[in-house]
């Protein structure tokens, strides 16, 4: 962080107009948001089935008290998003770049003061960013899009409660937002079975082998330990692929959900999303580590899930 | 009289030109769409794809450019040559740190009479070419030479100042500019930086020292000392008129030092063509002349018949060459059976006529996509690494010669897929759009989809899955086309990956994935003769799953 503190004390003096920047640069403001500020009233889970995906994202935030809830006036927010693929949006293989257009246009009008966006991919981060429709449409929308290639932009963090992953490289947009987000898209896994918003995080982290050689569950279960947690998580559940992810082929089957899965909950989202998927949370072995280690429910039992519809 | 003396300066704006228009291309990333056009005006690429057997296209360029030396010199070497360029640039930044550092006016250059041994050099580099394939011979071709070096030690440079930019940029929080990442390759930054250092340790030499400013043109340069030989019988060239004084300024400002204004005489064979004497001149001593003033008609005749003979034996040996080159080169082993059987190819990749795949011999690299076969890529290639500049993930990189079981030296500088360093996208045809010698040819993104350069095998005992009996699946996560799937079969209730290889293009992404080290679990072994992968497997019954009823949950 020295560079990056210094560059930042350099232009900062240059300008003071961006001396504004520097606290967030610097990296000690909070994560924003979280399970435990989640007031009782509001509820644990919203799922919107709708085919307008905007729609349903209005609607989703709607019941949680908007956006403002999550992002407050000034702050800077991270949306994560599933673009790991130079696959186009028809493929199921990354978020829609149509939720992610209007999550960065809910950001700004919840006040946030910029808006990033970046994914560390499995194919070249070039097409990934171009073939996903996600770069233009964060763009588009007025928000930042972060380039992931460069082992410079991520940083060493201590992950206390990793049984495995003790250790990682994160990307430093992870670190300095003041809220994070988090827009998976739902869909099978090879490996792990189900991709949702537990492994999505894997996307922010530089060294994706360590993970498959030393127990891709676990370390996906001891990322979500770390004190840096998204404030909300946006499931896109429209078009699920169901065999032959994360990537999706040729030979992929997709189930039809035009559903929306919102929550502060990173594993209850996740066992949510594996029953929309057609399967039992139990059957996939991060979510289960996920609830023992503390970070979430496995289950929906005793949660206030809203079900609506636009 | 006075154009004359424009044409000095006319030619540092094309040389300067051409070398902009490649720093462009090469670096700057507008490969695909400069370098079809930019590579066309080098000899040695047209020189080496006709050789290799690339036919009418070659022969033409090659015809168009031993024209243009017959007609006036050797132009290409000041006017087109990116190397050329190069040299007297250097030379000017010499001159100029000498008189402004050391106080002392750079030494003044004389004449050298022309040996005959000065061809032994190119001639052992053609030797080569016939004998081991352009590996060799790229070491010295010009453009091989220049491109290399720009990718080698220009991109590193380029690579500094737009990631420090970049640095800045990010901490103001614009993220812009993306960082360039560069991994040093010793191998690549010798075979490129050897040769520069040879040419520009020539270049900079005093005038005791033979063979001048461009003593690499002359003395090393196979594409220069082919011209030179055509352009010994040149028709318009430099030539003393009845105005000299023998002030023999011109003969100081002669980069070849083929200038001798006490006999007054110009070697034409050595002859830059970059008309820095012309532009020397105070009086009209010197000027482009079809023929000697005086001559009589005999000797008019003579010379001319002199002309056209030595401009049908240089065809006529080129032509021959070309003809026999491929015969003369030994066949590659292209041992047939391993590879899947012949198939009714769909669309556009069936096409082009791709052989059968083959065994691979005793030792090589996995080619790019484009190569066809060993026997074509390694007869066409001369290391030029333009096909490495316009690679996006940088999988392409020079072989270097362990990877190779015979010709080592010959195919040290032929680039290879590097699986360790990153893998093949498989919508991207890049490198075949830019390669000026033929040695990658040309394929659509659609087309390239297909093509299998060689097919990826499972060590299962060496799989995480078997050995730390952990989920991973990293390899069939990364197939783009379907070849490796997790599973049926499993080990200890866990899915394993299963590879149809006949499906499998051959691009690395399971063997970059994968996550056992230092040998992979998965790798791509190569073709020795590139084939058409079967088209991945479609989907099974019709249509998505309507979910859309109740809630899931």
């Amino acid at each position: 962080m020295k560079r990056r503190a210094f560059c930042t004390a350099v232009l900062g003096a240059a300008a003071t107009g961006l001396a504004a920047l520097a606290p967030s640069s610097l990296c000690l403001a909070a994560p924003g948001g979280g399970p435990a500020g989640v007031s009782p009233s509001r509820p644990d889970l919203v799922a919107v089935q709708g085919e307008n995906v905007a729609a349903a994202l209005d609607k989703g935030l709607a019941a949680f008290g908007g956006m403002e809830t999550f992002v407050k006036p000034g702050q800077t927010v991270l949306i994560k998003p599933n673009m790991g693929w130079a696959v186009a949006p028809a493929g199921g293989a990354n978020t829609s770049p149509v939720l992610m257009r209007q999550l960065v246009e809910h950001c700004f009008r919840a006040g946030a003061k910029k808006v990033t966006c970046f994914d560390n991919p499995c194919d070249h981060w070039r097409d990934a960013y171009r073939e996903s429709g996600i770069e233009a449409a964060v763009r588009d929308a007025g928000g930042v899009v972060a380039p992931p290639h460069s082992e410079s932009y991520y940083h060493p963090v201590s992950i206390l409660g990793g049984k495995i992953l003790a250790q990682a490289k994160v990307h430093e947009l992870y670190m300095e937002a003041d809220v994070i987000l988090n827009a998976p898209v739902l869909k099978h896994h090879g490996g792990t079975g189900l991709s949702c918003a537990m492994k999505n995080l894997m996307g922010v982290v530089w060294d994706r082998r360590f993970y498959h050689g030393r127990g891709l569950d676990q370390c996906i279960a001891d990322f979500t330990t770390y004190g840096r947690r998204p404030a909300l998580n946006i499931v896109d559940a429209g078009r699920v692929m169901l065999s032959g992810g994360p990537r999706g082929q040729a030979s992929s089957q997709y189930k039809k959900l035009d559903l929306l899965i919102l929550g502060p909950d990173i594993v209850a989202v996740d066992a949510a999303s594996a029953l929309a998927y057609g399967a039992n949370p139990g059957q996939f072995a991060y979510i289960g580590m996920g609830e023992k280690m503390g970070v979430g429910k496995g289950t929906l039992e005793g949660l206030n899930v809203q079900r609506l519809r636009v | 009289m006075r154009f004359l003396r424009r044409l000095a300066l006319l030619r540092r704006l094309a040389a300067a030109s051409v070398l902009a228009l490649f720093l462009f291309a090469l670096p700057g990333g507008a490969g695909e769409t400069l370098m079809p056009v930019l590579g066309m005006t080098q000899a040695g690429m047209a020189l080496a794809g006709f050789l290799a057997g690339g036919g009418a296209p070659y022969g033409l360029l090659l015809a168009a450019q031993a024209l243009a030396a017959l007609l006036c010199g050797r132009v290409f070497c000041s006017w087109l040559c990116p190397l050329g360029a190069a040299q007297d640039i250097y030379r000017r930044l010499r001159n100029a740190a000498c008189s402004r550092i050391r106080k002392r006016p750079p030494a003044a250059l004389r004449h050298i009479p022309g040996s005959a041994w000065r061809y032994a050099p190119p001639g052992l580099l053609f030797a080569c070419l016939f004998w081991q394939g352009p590996g060799l011979f790229g070491l010295a071709e010009p453009f091989s030479l220049f491109a290399r070096a720009v990718d080698a030690l220009v991109r590193p440079a380029q690579a500094l100042a737009v990631n420090a930019l970049a640095d800045a940029g990010d901490a103001a929080g614009l993220f812009v500019l993306p960082k360039i990442v560069w991994l040093p390759d010793p191998a690549a930054l010798a075979a490129a930086g050897l040769p520069l250092l040879a040419v520009l340790w020539l270049a900079g030499r005093g005038p005791r020292a033979a063979p001048g400013p461009r003593g690499w043109c002359n003395a090393v340069c196979p594409v220069g000392a082919l011209l030179g030989l055509i352009s010994g019988a040149a028709y318009a060239r430099v030539r003393f008129t009845h105005e000299c004084s023998g002030c023999g300024r011109c003969e100081r400002v002669c980069k070849a030092r083929c200038i001798d204004s006490g006999k007054r005489a110009v070697d034409a064979s050595r002859c830059v063509a970059c008309y820095a004497c012309l532009e020397s001149c105070p009086s009209r001593g010197l000027a482009l002349l079809p023929r000697p003033r005086p001559a009589g008609a005999a000797d008019r005749i003579r010379k001319e018949r002199a002309v056209l003979l030595r401009g049908a034996a240089t065809g006529a040996a080129l032509a021959l060459a070309g003809i026999a080159a491929p015969l003369l080169r030994r066949p590659e082993p292209a041992a047939p059976g391993t590879g899947p059987g012949p198939r009714a190819g769909t669309g556009d990749a069936a096409a082009r006529p791709l052989p059968v795949g083959g065994a691979l011999p005793a030792l090589m690299p996995v080619l790019p996509p484009g190569a066809l076969s060993l026997s074509h890529f390694a007869g066409r290639c001369t290391g030029c690494h333009s096909c490495l500049a316009a690679c996006p993930p940088r999988v392409l990189r020079m072989s270097g010669p362990a990877a190779w079981g015979e010709r080592r030296a010959a195919r040290m500088t032929l680039p290879a897929m590097d699986y360790m360093r990153s893998f093949c996208q498989i919508g991207c045809a890049r490198c075949t759009g830019v390669c000026p010698s033929g040695a990658l040819s040309p394929l659509t993104p659609e087309e390239k989809k297909r093509v299998q350069i060689g097919r990826a095998a499972l060590t299962e005992a060496l799989c995480v899955i078997v050995t730390e009996k952990t989920r991973c699946g990293a390899c069939a996560e990364h197939c783009p086309t379907g070849a490796v799937a997790m599973g049926p079969d499993t080990r200890g209730g866990m899915d394993i990956p299963v590879i149809d290889a006949d499906r499998c293009i051959g691009c690395g992404a399971c063997q970059y994935a994968c996550p056992v080290r230092p040998r992979q679990a998965v790798l791509v072994a190569p073709l020795a003769v590139h084939a058409v992968a079967l088209p991945p497997r479609a989907a099974e019954g019709s249509g998505d799953v309507d979910g859309t009823g109740a809630f899931p949950f």
